[in-house]
Protein backbone atom coordinates (compact mmCIF):
# COMPACT_ATOMS: atom_id res chain seq x y z
CA UNK A 1 0.00 0.00 0.00
CA UNK A 2 3.12 2.31 -0.14
CA UNK A 3 1.67 3.98 -3.28
CA UNK A 4 -1.95 4.83 -1.89
CA UNK A 5 -2.09 8.27 -0.86
CA UNK A 6 -5.42 9.35 1.82
CA UNK A 7 -4.73 12.94 2.16
CA UNK A 8 -6.72 13.74 -0.68
CA UNK A 9 -10.54 12.40 -1.64
CA UNK A 10 -10.18 8.97 -2.64
CA UNK A 11 -12.72 9.50 -5.19
CA UNK A 12 -10.73 11.82 -7.03
CA UNK A 13 -7.68 9.92 -6.76
CA UNK A 14 -9.45 6.81 -8.86
CA UNK A 15 -11.05 8.86 -10.87
CA UNK A 16 -7.59 10.55 -12.06
CA UNK A 17 -5.73 6.89 -12.09
CA UNK A 18 -9.05 5.84 -14.67
CA UNK A 19 -8.25 9.43 -16.34
CA UNK A 20 -4.82 8.60 -16.55
CA UNK A 21 -5.55 4.89 -18.33
CA UNK A 22 -7.74 6.99 -21.05
CA UNK A 23 -5.73 9.33 -21.74
CA UNK A 24 -2.29 6.87 -21.92
CA UNK A 25 -4.61 4.48 -24.48
CA UNK A 26 -4.79 1.89 -21.52
CA UNK A 27 -8.01 1.89 -21.94
CA UNK A 28 -9.09 2.44 -25.28
CA UNK A 29 -12.45 4.65 -26.52
CA UNK A 30 -14.98 2.68 -27.05
CA UNK A 31 -13.94 -0.01 -24.32
CA UNK A 32 -15.80 -1.34 -21.03
CA UNK A 33 -14.50 -0.88 -17.95
CA UNK A 34 -14.26 -2.97 -15.19
CA UNK A 35 -17.00 -3.66 -12.59
CA UNK A 36 -17.25 -1.32 -9.63
CA UNK A 37 -16.26 -4.60 -7.77
CA UNK A 38 -13.38 -4.91 -9.67
CA UNK A 39 -12.26 -1.44 -9.53
CA UNK A 40 -13.03 -1.73 -5.30
CA UNK A 41 -10.81 -4.60 -5.13
CA UNK A 42 -8.06 -3.58 -7.12
CA UNK A 43 -7.90 0.04 -5.69
CA UNK A 44 -8.60 -0.73 -2.52
CA UNK A 45 -12.11 1.07 -2.34
CA UNK A 46 -14.99 1.00 -1.15
CA UNK A 47 -17.74 0.51 -4.05
CA UNK A 48 -19.25 3.82 -3.47
CA UNK A 49 -16.09 5.48 -3.82
CA UNK A 50 -15.87 4.05 -6.96
CA UNK A 51 -19.04 5.15 -7.78
CA UNK A 52 -18.71 8.37 -6.68
CA UNK A 53 -15.34 8.08 -8.85
CA UNK A 54 -16.77 6.81 -11.99
CA UNK A 55 -19.87 9.34 -11.66
CA UNK A 56 -16.63 12.31 -11.48
CA UNK A 57 -15.64 10.84 -15.16
CA UNK A 58 -19.27 10.73 -16.24
CA UNK A 59 -19.65 14.15 -15.51
CA UNK A 60 -16.80 15.36 -17.98
CA UNK A 61 -17.87 13.02 -20.50
CA UNK A 62 -15.39 10.78 -20.64
CA UNK A 63 -17.47 7.71 -19.68
CA UNK A 64 -20.91 6.55 -20.64
CA UNK A 65 -22.98 4.40 -18.99
CA UNK A 66 -24.99 2.25 -21.18
CA UNK A 67 -28.00 0.91 -19.53
CA UNK A 68 -27.32 -2.68 -17.92
CA UNK A 69 -24.44 -3.12 -20.21
CA UNK A 70 -22.26 -0.74 -18.08
CA UNK A 71 -19.88 1.64 -18.27
CA UNK A 72 -17.80 2.35 -21.50
CA UNK A 73 -15.19 4.78 -22.71
CA UNK A 74 -16.54 7.66 -25.04
CA UNK A 75 -15.63 7.41 -28.16
CA UNK A 76 -14.93 11.16 -29.02
CA UNK A 77 -11.46 11.00 -29.20
CA UNK A 78 -11.73 15.15 -29.60
CA UNK A 79 -13.10 15.00 -26.12
CA UNK A 80 -10.14 12.49 -24.68
CA UNK A 81 -7.34 15.21 -26.28
CA UNK A 82 -9.30 17.94 -24.94
CA UNK A 83 -9.31 16.96 -21.67
CA UNK A 84 -5.66 15.16 -21.63
CA UNK A 85 -4.58 18.56 -22.74
CA UNK A 86 -5.97 20.35 -20.05
CA UNK A 87 -4.73 17.11 -18.08
CA UNK A 88 -1.25 17.99 -19.05
CA UNK A 89 -1.10 21.52 -18.86
CA UNK A 90 -2.45 21.21 -15.33
CA UNK A 91 0.98 18.61 -14.54
CA UNK A 92 2.95 21.47 -16.60
CA UNK A 93 1.86 24.60 -14.05
CA UNK A 94 1.88 22.32 -11.09
CA UNK A 95 5.91 21.23 -12.15
CA UNK A 96 6.46 25.32 -12.83
CA UNK A 97 5.03 26.35 -9.41
CA UNK A 98 7.15 23.96 -7.79
CA UNK A 99 10.21 24.86 -9.43
CA UNK A 100 9.57 28.42 -8.88
CA UNK A 101 8.94 27.48 -4.83
CA UNK A 102 12.69 26.03 -5.23
CA UNK A 103 13.90 29.00 -6.49
CA UNK A 104 14.65 28.16 -10.36
CA UNK A 105 13.69 29.67 -13.12
CA UNK A 106 12.31 27.49 -16.03
CA UNK A 107 11.07 27.86 -19.76
CA UNK A 108 7.79 26.16 -20.08
CA UNK A 109 7.60 23.01 -22.03
CA UNK A 110 5.85 22.85 -25.08
CA UNK A 111 3.58 19.56 -24.84
CA UNK A 112 3.75 17.67 -28.04
CA UNK A 113 1.42 14.72 -28.59
CA UNK A 114 2.01 12.05 -31.14
CA UNK A 115 -0.80 12.58 -34.21
CA UNK A 116 -3.11 9.46 -32.44
CA UNK A 117 -4.49 8.31 -29.17
CA UNK A 118 -1.62 5.72 -28.14
CA UNK A 119 -3.26 2.39 -27.89
CA UNK A 120 -3.09 -0.41 -25.53
CA UNK A 121 -0.85 -2.61 -27.67
CA UNK A 122 1.28 0.51 -27.15
CA UNK A 123 0.92 1.33 -23.70
CA UNK A 124 -0.66 -1.42 -21.96
CA UNK A 125 2.04 -3.60 -20.90
CA UNK A 126 1.03 -4.07 -17.02
CA UNK A 127 -2.86 -3.38 -17.84
CA UNK A 128 -4.63 -4.90 -15.38
CA UNK A 129 -8.07 -4.14 -15.95
CA UNK A 130 -7.82 -6.71 -18.67
CA UNK A 131 -9.56 -9.62 -17.54
CA UNK A 132 -7.83 -12.67 -16.89
CA UNK A 133 -8.57 -16.57 -16.96
CA UNK A 134 -10.76 -17.98 -14.70
CA UNK A 135 -8.28 -19.86 -12.39
CA UNK A 136 -5.72 -17.11 -12.64
CA UNK A 137 -7.42 -14.74 -10.81
CA UNK A 138 -5.36 -15.18 -7.44
CA UNK A 139 -1.92 -14.05 -9.38
CA UNK A 140 -3.75 -10.52 -9.83
CA UNK A 141 -1.77 -7.90 -8.66
CA UNK A 142 -4.31 -6.39 -6.31
CA UNK A 143 -3.52 -3.01 -5.22
CA UNK A 144 -1.63 -1.23 -7.54
CA UNK A 145 -2.00 -0.56 -11.40
CA UNK B 1 -32.71 4.62 4.48
CA UNK B 2 -32.13 4.46 8.34
CA UNK B 3 -30.10 1.03 9.38
CA UNK B 4 -29.36 2.21 12.95
CA UNK B 5 -30.50 5.31 15.22
CA UNK B 6 -29.10 6.22 18.93
CA UNK B 7 -31.13 8.55 20.79
CA UNK B 8 -29.67 10.26 23.68
CA UNK B 9 -27.93 6.92 24.48
CA UNK B 10 -25.83 6.97 27.84
CA UNK B 11 -24.11 4.15 29.97
CA UNK B 12 -22.62 4.64 32.95
CA UNK B 13 -20.94 1.42 34.91
CA UNK B 14 -21.05 2.52 38.37
CA UNK B 15 -20.20 6.15 38.60
CA UNK B 16 -18.09 6.15 35.46
CA UNK B 17 -19.98 7.65 32.82
CA UNK B 18 -18.76 5.16 29.60
CA UNK B 19 -21.17 7.24 26.97
CA UNK B 20 -22.96 10.40 27.42
CA UNK B 21 -25.86 11.25 25.12
CA UNK B 22 -25.14 9.67 21.86
CA UNK B 23 -26.99 10.34 19.01
CA UNK B 24 -26.38 9.31 15.54
CA UNK B 25 -27.65 7.64 12.60
CA UNK B 26 -26.43 5.29 10.02
CA UNK B 27 -27.49 4.90 6.49
CA UNK B 28 -27.57 1.50 4.74
CA UNK B 29 -24.78 0.92 2.58
CA UNK B 30 -22.22 2.71 3.75
CA UNK B 31 -18.94 1.24 5.35
CA UNK B 32 -18.35 3.45 8.23
CA UNK B 33 -15.37 3.81 10.96
CA UNK B 34 -16.05 4.17 14.08
CA UNK B 35 -12.74 5.46 15.61
CA UNK B 36 -11.66 7.00 18.89
CA UNK B 37 -8.85 6.44 21.25
CA UNK B 38 -8.47 3.32 24.03
CA UNK B 39 -10.87 3.87 26.75
CA UNK B 40 -13.16 6.50 24.28
CA UNK B 41 -16.12 4.12 24.36
CA UNK B 42 -15.95 1.83 21.02
CA UNK B 43 -16.60 -1.28 22.28
CA UNK B 44 -19.13 -0.18 24.89
CA UNK B 45 -21.34 1.48 22.36
CA UNK B 46 -20.72 -1.83 20.13
CA UNK B 47 -22.05 -4.05 23.25
CA UNK B 48 -25.14 -1.75 23.38
CA UNK B 49 -25.81 -2.46 19.60
CA UNK B 50 -25.41 -6.21 20.42
CA UNK B 51 -27.45 -6.04 23.12
CA UNK B 52 -24.75 -7.35 25.30
CA UNK B 53 -25.81 -4.47 27.70
CA UNK B 54 -28.60 -2.57 28.45
CA UNK B 55 -28.45 1.57 28.12
CA UNK B 56 -28.71 3.47 31.36
CA UNK B 57 -30.70 5.85 29.39
CA UNK B 58 -31.59 6.91 25.61
CA UNK B 59 -32.42 4.03 23.08
CA UNK B 60 -30.79 1.93 20.04
CA UNK B 61 -32.98 1.22 17.07
CA UNK B 62 -31.51 -1.16 14.32
CA UNK B 63 -33.86 -1.52 11.38
CA UNK B 64 -36.64 0.14 13.31
CA UNK B 65 -36.49 -2.52 15.96
CA UNK B 66 -35.03 -2.77 19.60
CA UNK B 67 -31.93 -4.68 20.09
CA UNK B 68 -33.40 -8.58 21.01
CA UNK B 69 -32.85 -11.40 19.45
CA UNK B 70 -34.89 -10.01 15.88
CA UNK B 71 -31.69 -7.82 16.03
CA UNK B 72 -28.98 -10.57 16.44
CA UNK B 73 -30.46 -12.14 13.16
CA UNK B 74 -29.55 -9.28 11.26
CA UNK B 75 -26.50 -8.09 12.85
CA UNK B 76 -22.63 -9.94 12.26
CA UNK B 77 -21.15 -9.21 15.01
CA UNK B 78 -16.79 -10.00 15.35
CA UNK B 79 -16.23 -9.39 19.03
CA UNK B 80 -13.14 -8.24 20.13
CA UNK B 81 -11.93 -11.30 21.68
CA UNK B 82 -12.64 -14.69 19.81
CA UNK B 83 -15.32 -16.77 20.82
CA UNK B 84 -14.66 -19.77 19.26
CA UNK B 85 -14.63 -23.12 21.07
CA UNK B 86 -11.27 -24.49 21.41
CA UNK B 87 -11.79 -27.98 21.80
CA UNK B 88 -13.85 -28.66 18.32
CA UNK B 89 -13.13 -29.08 14.31
CA UNK B 90 -13.41 -26.61 11.91
CA UNK B 91 -16.25 -28.18 10.63
CA UNK B 92 -18.13 -28.25 13.53
CA UNK B 93 -17.47 -25.07 14.08
CA UNK B 94 -18.86 -23.84 10.82
CA UNK B 95 -22.17 -26.31 11.37
CA UNK B 96 -22.49 -24.48 14.53
CA UNK B 97 -23.02 -21.59 12.86
CA UNK B 98 -25.35 -23.20 10.15
CA UNK B 99 -27.82 -23.82 12.99
CA UNK B 100 -27.89 -20.51 14.44
CA UNK B 101 -27.97 -17.95 12.04
CA UNK B 102 -30.49 -18.74 9.04
CA UNK B 103 -28.50 -16.13 7.08
CA UNK B 104 -25.27 -18.23 6.66
CA UNK B 105 -23.58 -19.24 4.28
CA UNK B 106 -21.74 -22.29 4.31
CA UNK B 107 -20.50 -22.58 0.56
CA UNK B 108 -19.00 -18.79 0.81
CA UNK B 109 -17.33 -20.00 3.98
CA UNK B 110 -16.09 -23.23 2.76
CA UNK B 111 -14.83 -21.63 -0.36
CA UNK B 112 -12.79 -18.09 1.83
CA UNK B 113 -11.43 -21.01 4.07
CA UNK B 114 -10.17 -23.16 1.11
CA UNK B 115 -8.57 -20.05 -0.08
CA UNK B 116 -6.26 -20.17 3.01
CA UNK B 117 -6.00 -23.68 2.30
CA UNK B 118 -7.41 -24.54 5.84
CA UNK B 119 -8.36 -28.25 6.41
CA UNK B 120 -11.50 -28.59 7.93
CA UNK B 121 -10.65 -31.40 10.08
CA UNK B 122 -8.66 -29.04 11.79
CA UNK B 123 -8.86 -28.88 15.73
CA UNK B 124 -9.18 -25.00 16.83
CA UNK B 125 -7.21 -25.63 19.15
CA UNK B 126 -4.20 -26.36 16.67
CA UNK B 127 -4.63 -22.75 14.72
CA UNK B 128 -2.34 -19.49 15.19
CA UNK B 129 -4.21 -16.77 17.13
CA UNK B 130 -3.72 -14.93 13.63
CA UNK B 131 -5.82 -18.21 11.72
CA UNK B 132 -8.14 -18.00 14.53
CA UNK B 133 -8.94 -14.47 13.92
CA UNK B 134 -8.90 -14.94 10.07
CA UNK B 135 -11.33 -17.88 10.93
CA UNK B 136 -13.82 -15.71 12.79
CA UNK B 137 -13.44 -13.12 10.26
CA UNK B 138 -14.51 -15.57 7.58
CA UNK B 139 -17.66 -16.85 9.56
CA UNK B 140 -19.00 -13.23 9.84
CA UNK B 141 -18.89 -12.37 6.81
CA UNK B 142 -20.02 -15.59 5.74
CA UNK B 143 -23.37 -14.49 6.96
CA UNK B 144 -25.90 -12.14 4.59
CA UNK B 145 -26.89 -9.55 7.48
CA UNK B 146 -28.03 -6.13 7.27
CA UNK B 147 -25.14 -4.66 10.08
CA UNK B 148 -22.11 -5.61 9.96
CA UNK B 149 -19.91 -4.85 13.03
CA UNK B 150 -16.05 -5.25 13.66
CA UNK B 151 -14.74 -4.30 16.84
CA UNK B 152 -10.97 -3.88 16.20
CA UNK B 153 -10.25 -6.57 13.45
CA UNK B 154 -7.06 -5.21 13.08
CA UNK B 155 -5.35 -5.46 16.35
CA UNK B 156 -2.49 -7.06 16.61
CA UNK B 157 -2.35 -8.44 13.26
CA UNK B 158 0.60 -8.40 11.00
CA UNK B 159 0.44 -6.48 7.85
CA UNK B 160 -0.12 -9.25 5.40
CA UNK B 161 -3.24 -10.30 7.39
CA UNK B 162 -4.03 -6.92 7.43
CA UNK B 163 -4.38 -6.89 3.56
CA UNK B 164 -6.03 -9.95 3.99
CA UNK B 165 -8.99 -9.10 6.41
CA UNK B 166 -9.32 -5.60 4.47
CA UNK B 167 -9.55 -7.63 0.99
CA UNK B 168 -11.92 -10.45 2.42
CA UNK B 169 -13.92 -7.34 3.94
CA UNK B 170 -14.56 -5.32 1.09
CA UNK B 171 -14.97 -8.82 -1.16
CA UNK B 172 -18.16 -9.79 0.84
CA UNK B 173 -19.58 -6.73 1.62
CA UNK B 174 -23.24 -6.63 0.47
CA UNK B 175 -23.69 -3.03 -1.07
CA UNK B 176 -27.46 -3.24 0.66
CA UNK B 177 -25.93 -3.29 3.89
CA UNK B 178 -23.83 -1.28 6.24
CA UNK B 179 -20.69 -2.21 8.11
CA UNK B 180 -18.71 -0.64 11.04
CA UNK B 181 -15.57 -1.03 12.26
CA UNK B 182 -14.07 0.09 15.22
CA UNK B 183 -10.25 0.66 15.47
CA UNK B 184 -7.66 2.71 16.34
CA UNK B 185 -5.58 2.05 13.73
CA UNK B 186 -7.16 4.41 11.21
CA UNK B 187 -4.47 4.82 8.36
CA UNK B 188 -4.59 1.44 7.71
CA UNK B 189 -8.23 1.51 6.63
CA UNK B 190 -9.65 4.51 6.41
CA UNK B 191 -9.48 4.63 2.27
CA UNK B 192 -12.34 1.79 2.72
CA UNK B 193 -14.48 3.60 4.81
CA UNK B 194 -17.26 6.33 3.81
CA UNK B 195 -17.93 7.75 6.79
CA UNK B 196 -16.29 8.56 9.85
CA UNK B 197 -17.53 8.79 13.57
CA UNK B 198 -15.03 10.15 15.95
CA UNK B 199 -15.90 9.32 19.36
CA UNK B 200 -13.99 10.73 22.66
CA UNK B 201 -14.77 10.68 26.36
CA UNK B 202 -17.98 8.89 25.41
CA UNK B 203 -18.99 11.61 23.11
CA UNK B 204 -19.40 11.77 19.43
CA UNK B 205 -17.19 14.81 18.10
CA UNK B 206 -17.46 14.39 14.73
CA UNK B 207 -19.35 12.54 11.92
CA UNK B 208 -18.86 12.82 8.01
CA UNK B 209 -18.00 11.95 5.08
CA UNK B 210 -14.60 10.59 4.73
CA UNK B 211 -13.71 12.33 1.31
CA UNK B 212 -15.28 15.53 2.59
CA UNK B 213 -13.23 15.49 5.69
CA UNK B 214 -10.00 15.19 3.33
CA UNK B 215 -10.88 17.69 0.91
CA UNK B 216 -11.63 20.26 3.73
CA UNK B 217 -8.46 19.41 5.81
CA UNK B 218 -6.43 18.73 3.16
CA UNK B 219 -4.85 15.54 5.22
CA UNK B 220 -5.80 12.10 6.16
CA UNK B 221 -8.62 10.58 8.62
CA UNK B 222 -5.22 9.80 10.53
CA UNK B 223 -3.77 12.96 10.58
CA UNK B 224 -7.04 14.88 11.42
CA UNK B 225 -7.75 12.40 14.20
CA UNK B 226 -4.36 12.74 16.03
CA UNK B 227 -4.83 16.36 15.42
CA UNK B 228 -8.31 16.55 16.93
CA UNK B 229 -7.55 14.54 19.74
CA UNK B 230 -4.42 15.40 21.08
CA UNK B 231 -3.93 14.12 24.83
Amino acid sequence: MNNLDNSTPVYLQIAEKLAIKIFGGKLEPGTQLPTVREIALSEWANPNTVQKALAELERDGLILSRSTHGKFVTEDVELIMKKREEYATKLTETYEQKMKDVGAEITMPKIMWPSNLPTSDYAGLNNNFKSLPKGQKKERKKWFF
Amino acid sequence: MVLLECKNLSKNYGKKQALKDINFTIPAGKIIGLLGRNGSGKTTLIKLINNLLTPTTGQILIDNKAPGPVTKAIISYLPERTYLDRRTTIKKTLDFFQDFYKDFNKKTAQKLLKDLDLDEDQKISAMSKGMQEKLQLILVMSRKAKLYILDEPLGGVDPATRDYILDTILKNFNPNASLIISTHLISDIERILDEVIFIDKGQIVLQSDADALRAKYKTSIDAIFRKEMKC
